[in-house]
């Protein structure tokens, strides 16, 4: 990819959106350490309401997932069209970049629960995205240094399996307080077994090999952007004087706050982010090639956070091949204050789960051991908030009073354990605690890890944590 | 008289016994103390202290394109830098990139291998970035790497020493 000035100006753009919000070693195949498969949780956040949705009472938002016809009812019939955005917003917003849609949507490969319950806890951004991290609804404080009390899907795998770090990843879009959900504070498992926290948006940044390079004044000159150099007999080098040193000097405190991985861990994670530091293109930032995000006027792409995201993610699943993978997105979250682009970002959301999905099935590895699971973390109120009205009578939603728009989602289900081309709405789950009826969130967790072969330590935890573990779903399971 | 007043008065005064609880102050002799590590902004205006000689700054930068100013910008190296490290739950790995890049900045000077003595050049680093000297063990390891390996030098020798341990703990 050729540089040019575009390219330079969208990743210094996309870098000062981000202020305001060894080589030598090989990386080690972890092969999918345990039962040699693979989970990858999608958590589409934040608050995403089944009306919208699976509902389409605005369009379909998610032609690739879910079709054009809606799959519950109540909100709309028939064929539906492109979501309806208001003519004044279209007017004015910057063009989508959404390939074709597929011909068959991706839910008659798997199993689509569509009567899910996020059924405890806060609708909240983290303490959502907590639950899916662990099966466990909670009320996580927004403090950084507020862990889950049980161990997180990280913890299980690597625990279980002995498994390093870079075979668990926490890619998320969002920043802040997410950190903290790598590791739990479950005195069985903590930070030794936590995964790798990776956050695109803050980690991949092209302001920092400008920044390092001391010049206030970059004359752009294709393909020779300032890098971050690699020299890989020198990196070599230091890695060795490294070890001299720290063979002299006592371990990092078991309670320091600051999650400390495995030398050999930190050194394939360098030696991966090395690589893209050292691209004098920047599209090792983001790549047009990615396809999804905004169009520019010149017909480029603009990376949205969510696509930066997805785009690290595959990045990951590529070289590390992890056994156990999740992803936060949040940019449907515009809907506090943008009806409109909360109904975009559906549809890039669509575009960008369905590209992950060719991504893995493209992979020979990936492809025959992966399975793949969709949600959102929670929902929306059922009313609007009168943020920024629209002439077709819409406003921004909020969430977390816990009403039915809050609480009603779904579950897509994907790979070659899950039964394909399902379409269900299970009643009658009985457990004891258990006032829905349905299926909820933290079954969904619970089957992602039976998938591993994890359920049991998972129960066994969360029981212990006095905590009403989820059910594994058996209709799902091939 | 005198004398046999003060006499009686000191043994007067003496007749009150206090028992203190025994205090201790620091570790125990003999153990070590387990580090923590140095916060992203911590670390970061340690680095730039001691590769650039300054604190981290807030500055506009400036974007040609073909000698002709395309736009500007300013640039905060600590909120961003900070950004770049808190977007890893462990930010060693981006703590050594960034102090890789320092490095070859424009601001620093970096000596040739040929202009300087390895030992000397050692202990310097050490004494700048450590605060020690380097024990007899760490000196002859590093030297002997040095006469071995063309690939460590005085970028090598720093870059070591920035991501080790000692270096990264409060």
């Amino acid at each position: 990819m050729a540089l040019s000035r575009r390219n330079l100006l969208k990743g210094l753009g996309a870098v000062a959106a981000a202020t305001t919000l060894s080589p030598l070693i090989r990386v080690k195949r972890a092969s999918a350490a345990g039962n040699g498969k693979r989970v990858v949780i999608v958590g589409i956040g934040g608050g995403l309401r089944l009306r919208e949705s699976l509902g389409m009472g605005e369009g379909a938002t998610f032609p690739n997932l879910f079709g054009t016809t809606p799959l519950v009812t109540g909100f709309a019939t028939g064929s539906q069209g492109a979501p309806r955005i208001a003519p004044e917003y279209a007017a004015t917003a910057q063009p989508l970049a959404l390939p074709a849609p597929r011909a068959t949507p991706l839910h008659t490969l798997g199993t689509l629960v569509t009567n899910l319950r996020y059924a405890d806890g806060p609708p909240g951004h983290l303490q959502g995205h907590g639950c899916l991290l662990s099966g466990f609804y909670n009320q996580l404080e927004n403090r950084a240094d507020a862990h889950l009390p049980v161990p997180t899907i990280f913890e299980l795998h690597r625990r279980a399996t002995n498994a390093p770090a870079t075979d668990a990843w926490y890619v998320s879009m969002v920043g802040g307080f997410y950190r903290a959900l790598i590791t739990s504070d479950n005195p069985g498992y903590g930070p030794k077994y936590a995964g790798v926290y990776l956050q695109p948006p803050g980690a991949m940044q092209p302001l920092v090999p400008i920044l390092t390079s001391g010049k206030r004044t970059i004359d752009v000159q294709p393909g020779a952007l300032p890098t971050i150099p690699r020299n890989a007999a020198e990196d070599a080098a230091v890695d060795r004087l490294t070890k001299i040193l720290d063979g002299n000097s006592p371990p990092f405190s078991p309670t320091d706050p600051i999650v400390h991985l495995a030398d050999e861990d930190n050194a394939r994670i360098q030696n991966h982010l090395a690589e893209i530091y050292s691209d004098g293109t920047y599209q090792s930032f983001f790549a047009d090639s990615f396809g999804i995000g905004l169009r520019k006027t010149d017909g480029t792409i603009d990376g949205t956070n969510d696509a930066k995201t997805i785009y690290h993610a595959e990045r990951v699943l590529s070289k590390f091949k992890p056994a156990v993978m999740a992803i936060t997105l949040l940019d449907i979250d515009v809907c506090h204050m943008d009806f409109n682009g909360y109904l975009r970002s559906q549809q890039l959301a669509d575009a960008m789960v369905t590209h992950l999905w060719n991504f893995i099935q493209a992979d020979t590895e990936l492809k025959d051991t992966t399975t793949l699971i969709i949600m959102p973390e929670h929902g929306r109120h059922l009313f609007f908030n009168g943020n920024n009205p629209d002439s077709l009578g819409r406003s921004g939603i909020d969430h977390g009073q816990g009403d039915n728009g809050d609480r009603d989602v779904w579950m897509l289900a994907l790979g070659p354990d899950i039964k394909p081309n399902q379409v269900i709405a299970p009643t009658g789950i009985v457990q004891s605690g258990r006032t829905s009826g349905r299926y909820e969130t933290i079954d969904s967790i619970m089957t992602a890890m039976s998938v591993l072969g994890h359920e049991t330590a998972m129960k066994d935890a969360l029981v212990g944590e006095n905590a009403r573990p989820g059910l594994l779903m058996q209709e799902v399971m091939a | 008289m005198m004398r046999l007043l003060l006499i009686v008065a000191l043994a007067a005064a003496c007749t009150d016994v206090y028992d203190y609880d025994a205090a201790s102050a620091g570790e125990p002799e003999g153990s070590e103390r387990a580090p923590r590590g140095k916060t992203s902004t911590q670390f970061l205006r340690g680095i730039y202290a001691d590769l650039l000689g300054r604190t981290p700054e807030s500055y506009e930068i400036v974007i040609k394109f073909q000698g002709t100013e395309v736009f500007r910008f300013t640039a905060d190296e600590e909120t961003l830098l900070s950004v770049s490290l808190d977007g890893l739950g462990d930010s060693q790995p981006m703590r050594n990139l960034i102090a890789n890049g320092l490095l070859y900045s424009a601001e620093v000077q970096i000596p040739d291998k040929g202009a300087v003595t390895a030992r000397d050049f050692i202990r310097d680093q050490f004494r700048r970035l450590l605060g020690r000297e380097p024990n007899t063990y760490e000196l002859e390891a590093f030297a002997a790497e040095w006469d071995k390996d063309p690939a460590v030098g005085p970028r090598a020798i720093i870059r070591a020493i920035v991501a080790s341990r000692e270096y990264q703990s409060q």
